[in-house]
């Protein structure tokens, strides 16, 4: 019964994001040239050779395409949607829905990413892999594996920032925890850079924070950057900071929730 | 906080039965609302996808949803808006609207806040006359924030009324009404007014109080109990001429004005 109305729920989710198609043009206009910026540069970094830190350059298109389009929606600004929602008082209105504030933003999530599926990531993978290059992963239970990991990176990424919008309430504005956010992610994810470029301590360092598993892990684990025994490793490591996430942003919400002043009568 | 949003800094609430804060989702599953200036319906989408949403998360009976669909549309006259995206309408078309929303899933309570703010006579007409008749026919309790005195007038039976934080009335419309029936308002139109008018009207403040008064106008709130017109007529006529004369009945608009500007009346409702 909840599960129909978590579906109907994303549904509207996506229903609304489908009736900006301008504004999904651009976005995907705006993908595909930054697929290009960074296929160039890259191009640039591996000159002749054929493998650089155990990544092949046919991987290395792969992951630029993959982790552009994955970016933009782990730094989806989904701070700024639960800040706009403190900012403007709209937050009185979801929480008077007779569904779970957290439960609602998250199924409201998968709607704006089936949307953003159509509209922009498939479109996106496909024109810019005529171009570059496709890579297909050699093991087809990689697929699943990547499916999986992609879901928790996702699951991850809407904690995390949910936890981070609520300090709105605190704060009353989001703009600079967002970007504080933004830059954290997209060095330590591996959006600019694979982490297999990472001098050791460096790695050290990423492997014991959450946002490689943001973008590096499910791309490294389509990719075969992280094969074997290592992939079961890193989808617990995975699961484990969904439900540390989880749980964090949960009391967090509960009490962020007493604090509430909405704003604007 | 009735409706779970806010907590009390001390105390507690209740609402029929459940605590809306802790109970959050169970409460809203009885509870509808609107918010004069927030909606509730999807702001990209077509207002009936809005309706179907709610059939769904409320758990509406479909049939029984069909019906009040139906009867909302007609009677708040939603035909032509149900296809339009809610980010089109205008004030008054979202209202409607939202207030359709609100009673959608047969509620038991529903809470007004502001719902006819900003609105045109017709519309704000329409809305009282749909709120009466759910409140009727449904038994919908409806509890209702306004600044509008005529909302409460055409729709109240009990009314509280606040001011900072204190409760300063609380009863039926029909006895604050009757308490100030004994008053009456009587403004003049006067001419050539001397200086002992003011002196007659201050000597005589245990019985009349002045509401307002300048040159030409004169406006004097009296009890039935302590003067008659004729005796108004008397005290103020030596000192001035008098051209017209208006006398009322205390509406709701000067009682509650007067509750809020003259503290003494509070303290004869007290009593």
């Amino acid at each position: 019964m909840l599960f129909n109305k978590l579906v109907e729920v994303a549904k509207m989710n996506m229903k609304s994001n489908l009736s900006y198609v301008f504004a999904a043009w651009g976005a995907f206009m705006s993908n595909i040239v930054q697929i290009f910026v960074f296929y160039y540069i890259w191009m640039a970094v591996y000159g002749g050779h054929a493998l650089l830190n155990g990544v092949n350059k046919e991987q290395m298109v792969m992951y630029i395409i993959l982790s552009r389009i994955l970016y933009t929606q782990v730094t989806w600004n989904f701070i700024y949607v639960i800040a706009e929602k403190i900012k403007t008082g709209e937050i009185a209105m979801d929480l008077l829905r007779p569904i779970d504030f957290q439960l609602y933003m998250y199924t409201g999530r998968f709607g704006d990413i089936l949307a953003f599926g159509v509209m922009n990531a498939l479109p996106s993978l496909l024109i810019s892999g005529l171009f570059l290059g496709f890579y297909f992963p050699h093991n087809p239970i990689s697929y699943l594996y990547f499916f999986l990991s992609l879901v928790m990176a996702i699951t991850i990424s809407f904690f995390v920032e949910f936890w981070i919008g609520l300090l709105t309430f605190y704060t009353t504005n989001s703009w600079g925890l967002s970007t504080f956010q933004e830059a954290l992610v997209s060095f330590f994810s591996g959006a600019l850079v694979p982490l297999a470029f990472f001098p050791i301590w460096l790695r050290h360092i990423v492997d014991i924070l959450p946002f490689k598993d943001m973008i590096y892990t499910p791309i490294a684990i389509y990719l075969g950057l992280i094969k074997g025994s290592e992939v079961p490793y890193s989808l617990i490591t995975q699961f484990v900071w969904v439900i540390l996430m989880f749980v964090l942003s949960r009391l967090f919400f509960k009490s962020a929730i007493k604090k509430v002043t909405v704003q604007g009568g | 906080m009735l409706t779970g949003i806010l907590t009390p800094t001390s105390g507690k609430v209740t609402v029929d039965g459940l605590d809306p804060f802790q109970d959050r989702t169970k409460n809203n599953m009885k509870i509808g609302a609107v918010f004069g200036q927030r909606t509730q319906m999807w702001w990209d989408l077509p207002v009936i996808e809005s309706y179907k949403l709610i059939q769904k998360i409320y758990e509406v009976p479909l049939d029984r949803y069909k019906e009040n669909l139906k009867f909302y549309t007609d009677y708040l006259d939603l035909k032509d808006l149900l296809n339009i995206p809610v980010r089109q309408l205008s004030l008054g078309q979202k209202m409607r609207c939202e207030i359709a929303a609100a009673f959608m899933h047969d509620p038991k309570i529903v809470f007004l806040d502001e719902p006819t703010i900003g609105l045109d006579f017709m519309v704000k007409d329409k809305i009282r006359e749909f709120i009466k008749v759910l409140n009727r026919e449904k038994k919908v309790t409806v509890i209702l924030t306004t600044h509008d005195l005529q909302d409460i007038e055409e729709l109240c039976s009990r009314i509280i009324i606040l001011d900072n934080g204190k409760i300063m009335y609380d009863g039926s419309l029909l006895e604050i009404k009757n308490q100030f029936s004994e008053y009456l308002i009587a403004d003049f139109k006067i001419k050539n007014a001397t200086e002992g008018l003011d002196k007659v009207l201050s000597d005589n403040a245990d019985k009349l109080f002045v509401l307002s008064k300048d040159m030409y106008e004169l406006s004097i709130r009296f009890s039935r109990n302590n003067l008659t017109v004729a005796g108004v007529m008397n005290i103020i006529s030596p000192y001035c001429d008098v051209m017209d004369l208006n006398i009322n009945q205390a509406s709701i608009d000067t009682i509650v004005k007067d509750l809020y500007e003259d503290k003494i009346l509070v303290e004869t409702l007290k009593n």
